[in-house]
């Protein structure tokens, strides 16, 4: 099954998410940070992030710039999550490496959906 | 130099000039009569001189007793001639004077021994007289030629001292006169580029007189209003940041609330689905229908959050339009499908009204779905067991083509009051409603403002308990810069002598001033705005607008009193007024004294219409005139003179068609007997070729009496007539206005 790394800050979000991603098949590995997810995402190479954009000590941009110039992790396609509607955001999200973008409240569907597009993109390229 | 001052200088040198008149006058006065003393005494002289010439004829120096002796009185003749200024010092008069005293001294009793030497004496004595008398004659002489050269050069100086005065007075009038003109126009000029706007222009003061005075009060003023606008200035730059702090702090806000609901929703979506798993029956299960309770409320909330966020965007100036060319019957199958189980919930039945080609628009997909969709889902929500009706129009006339959106609902409808707020935020008909029906309050305020982002609007028009109409109104095409455009505040358009008329909107609401600015703009006038009632009478009593657009529905001050208001100021009651509004209020606005009446949304024609049938010119408006006298068109155009009116000439019917080839007027001035092509065939054809369109207003100028049928083909053609003797300003003018009224609503009511 698919790993995919939950980096979320808010311990309920993480928690929910995982576990309905859990049900859903996948294998969720997560951080709680921006430092501790770049790690996790060499240490365990997910075939998927999802990230939070407003993390402590680096915040979901920072991370994903790292994460996209890193030739390890490069390839991994990441989600960004966020509660910002702004479509600045988006554009934001998007300059800094993300591969597509969703916005809090989660729409599981909407996300899966989203999963799915991204994990199938590599299967099948 | 003060004006006083000045004036008092012209004053004191015409004085001056009159005082050398009088003096000139004086000294010619004392010559002339200086002359008449010398001509008395050189007639007296002359008198004296002839009577001793009498007496000296009578001595006879001959021997023999003197018959009466030697004449005193010649002695006192010569004395009395020896003071005569004339003859004083004469030599002729001492020697005459010397042989008058030999002879008296001598004796003429003597004489007769000394006959001879006084014979000679006497003979001496007479030839000194004759002297004299020759002596006297040529001073008499010279008195005379001297009389006459004073009044010569008197008359010559008068009149080149009359020429003097006369060049004088002429060139200080003038001198003052110009000088005034120059500093009024300075004044005037100055005056008008600040009224124009220009708050920084002041006034140069060249002089220190009354005018500078007058000009440094109008700098004074100036300085005064700039520093009112500046602080005016301040005061909204601060209000417009708070407001974005507002904004932002809303969008953070929004964010926090975000997070939480995130796990509300999320968690409950959890335990539904265990539920589900664990084969628990939603209809039965308690527990199910409690967390779809609190899932639909936590939707609820979201809904809300999303609004604000939309609002506090569209306040920030942060919404952006993202403009694409769409198919309108795909976004219509799109928003219907969406809405179609709302419609079901409460058995409503919908009916599509959508021309076989609707075709595709340029706009905001996403913004115009969800408007659509608002107004869709709020027909669905407040009808029950009735019909929700969608009806597309495309307006292809004009030259910039609109879509209608009409939601109509059999539903329980609204009140006029209830209607008033229905756009405004948080507003629902009343709070009970909200209970019943639910909806954030936010739908209608956003969905109008994405439309007015898009150039267009929305409005409604209710009957409680009978339904609603809510129409979305949208250029076909959306233009990207329409947002940008700056909402002009003050009167637009500073060079009032190239622009239209002056019109006056009065609206609280700054979407729809904005918006008629832009139509108003557009058709060539000046505008004026006003939000509210109080601000509008102000500037209608000061600026005098052609024409005042009122808004019915607004707070405090309504328009129905600012109508009042304004029909019962001497001032402003000739106004037209052209009330505006949502409801229909026909019979009110008219009894008032409204000039027309216009439902929103306003359409640019329609409006336009209005505006001409109340007499209003806009830029570029323009009159032919048909005539093949060339003196006729002057007084046609002297008639004209200082409207706004552009003028285009014609001497015969051929000429007329060929001259609106190159431009179509907006009203025609026709001689009714003209050579080459007359009034009548002009009309016929110019009828003719306008079929399908709106008929030019024309009015027909004739110097005789019509007949009857000629009158009748007037009434046919829709032609006006007025006589040639009539022809001034204001006639012609109600004239003008009367075919523009005329012919504008029988295309109405022939066409519509």
């Amino acid at each position: 099954m698919p790993i995919i790394l939950l980096v979320e800050d808010n311990e309920m979000n993480r928690d929910m998410l995982s576990r309905r991603l859990l049900r859903k098949g996948f294998d969720v590995v997560m951080a709680e940070d921006g430092a501790a997810g770049v790690a996790r995402a060499t240490s365990h190479s997910p075939a998927l992030i999802l990230m939070d954009m407003s993390l402590p000590v680096i915040d979901g941009w920072e991370a994903t710039r790292r994460l996209k110039a890193d030739p390890a992790t490069a390839g991994i396609p990441i989600i960004a999550l966020t509660a910002h509607a702004m479509s600045e955001d988006r554009d934001k999200a998007l300059a800094a490496g993300c591969d597509d973008y969703d916005t809090k409240p989660i729409d599981l569907d909407r996300l899966l959906a989203k999963i799915s597009g991204l994990l199938g993109k590599i299967d099948g390229g | 130099m003060t004006i006083a001052q000045r004036l008092l200088l012209s004053f004191g040198l015409i004085l001056l000039l009159f005082g050398i008149n009088v003096a000139l006058a004086l000294g010619e006065q004392y010559l002339r009569s200086s002359s008449v003393d010398r001509m008395q005494a050189s007639a007296a002289d002359q008198l004296l001189l002839a009577r001793a010439e009498v007496l000296l004829r009578g001595l006879d120096p001959r021997p023999g007793p003197v018959s009466g002796g030697y004449p005193e009185a010649l002695d006192g003749m010569l004395a009395e001639l020896a003071t005569s200024p004339a003859l004083a010092g004469n030599s002729d008069l001492q020697a005459l004077m010397a042989a008058s005293k030999a002879l008296r001294q001598g004796g003429l009793e003597t004489a007769a021994e000394s006959g001879p030497a006084a014979d000679a004496t006497l003979k001496r004595a007479r030839a000194h007289l004759a002297a004299l008398q020759a002596e006297q004659q040529r001073n008499a002489d010279a008195v005379v030629a001297r009389d006459a050269e004073i009044e010569r050069l008197g008359r010559r100086v008068s009149i080149a001292n009359l020429l003097l005065t006369g060049v004088l007075v002429v060139v200080l009038v003038l001198h003052f006169f110009m000088f005034l003109r120059r500093r009024v126009v300075q004044l005037n000029s100055g005056t008008e580029r600040i009224g124009g706007g220009d708050l920084t222009y002041r006034i140069p003061l060249e002089n220190d007189d009354e005018l500078a005075e007058v000009a440094m009060g109008i700098n004074r003023m100036a300085g005064q209003l700039q520093q009112a606008v500046r602080s005016t200035d301040e005061a909204r730059l601060a209000a417009e940041q708070a407001n974005q702090l507002k904004s932002s702090f809303l969008a953070n806000m929004s964010h926090e609330l975000r997070t939480p609901m995130n796990a509300i929703i999320g968690y409950t979506e959890m335990l539904l689905e265990d539920l589900a798993d664990s084969g628990a029956d939603p209809e039965s299960n308690q527990m199910v229908q409690d967390l779809e309770r609190i899932r639909s409320s936590g939707k609820h909330l979201l809904a809300l959050i999303n609004d604000i966020l939309d609002l506090s965007k569209i306040e920030a100036g942060k919404m952006q339009l993202s403009l694409e060319t769409f198919p309108v019957r795909a976004l219509l199958t799109d928003v219907v499908d969406t809405v179609r189980p709302l419609l079901a919930k409460n058995s409503n039945t919908l009916v599509l009204r959508v021309p076989d080609e609707p075709g595709s628009m340029h706009a905001d997909l996403t913004r115009l779905r969800q408007s659509l969709f608002n107004l869709l889902s709020n027909a669905a929500k407040f009808t029950d067991r009735g019909t929700v009706t969608v009806d597309i129009t495309v307006d292809e006339d004009g030259p910039s083509p609109r879509i209608r959106f009409a939601v109509t609902d059999t539903g329980i409808g609204m009140t006029a009051e209830q209607m008033g707020k229905v756009f405004e935020d948080f507003a629902q008909a009343d709070s009970s409603t909200a209970r019943r029906f639910g909806g954030t309050g936010l739908g209608l305020s956003i969905s109008r403002r994405f439309c007015r982002m898009m150039g267009g609007d929305i409005s409604v028009i209710s009957t409680a308990g009978a339904g609603s109409t809510f129409t979305i109104d949208l250029p076909v095409r959306v233009n990207e810069a329409l947002p940008d455009d700056a909402l002009p505040t003050a009167v637009a358009g500073a060079d009032s002598s190239q622009a239209g008329d002056l019109v006056l909107v009065i609206d609280d609401d700054a979407g729809t001033l904005e918006l008629l600015s832009r139509l108003l703009h557009r058709e060539g006038y000046r505008v004026a705005t006003a939000t509210t009632g109080e601000e509008g009478l102000k500037l209608a009593a000061s600026l005098r607008p052609q024409a005042v657009i009122l808004d019915v529905l607004m707070p405090r001050l309504d328009g129905w009193a600012v109508l009042t208001a304004l029909k019962q100021n001497s001032t402003t009651q000739a106004i037209p007024v052209i009330v505006v509004t949502m409801l229909d209020d026909r019979d009110m606005a008219f009894s008032l004294g409204a000039a027309e009446f216009m439902t929103k949304p306003v359409e640019r024609a329609r409006l336009a219409a209005s505006l001409l049938r109340c007499g209003l010119v806009p830029r570029g408006g323009t009159v032919l005139l048909v005539d093949d006298d060339p003196q006729s068109r002057a007084l046609m155009k002297r008639a004209l003179a200082d409207s706004r009116w552009q003028i285009m000439e014609a001497g015969d019917g051929w000429q007329a068609f060929e001259v609106m080839q190159q431009r179509a007027p907006d009203l025609i001035l026709l001689d009714w007997v003209m050579p080459g092509m007359g009034g009548l065939e002009f009309l016929s054809r110019l009828r003719a070729a306008e079929k399908n369109q709106a008929p030019t207003p024309i009015i027909i100028i004739t110097a005789q009496e019509l007949a009857g049928s000629e009158q009748s083909d007037l009434d046919r053609y829709r032609a006006l007539r007025m006589s040639k003797s009539a022809l001034t300003r204001s006639t012609l003018q109600a004239q003008i206005s009367l075919a523009l009224r005329d012919t504008r609503s029988e295309a109405r009511l022939t066409g519509g």
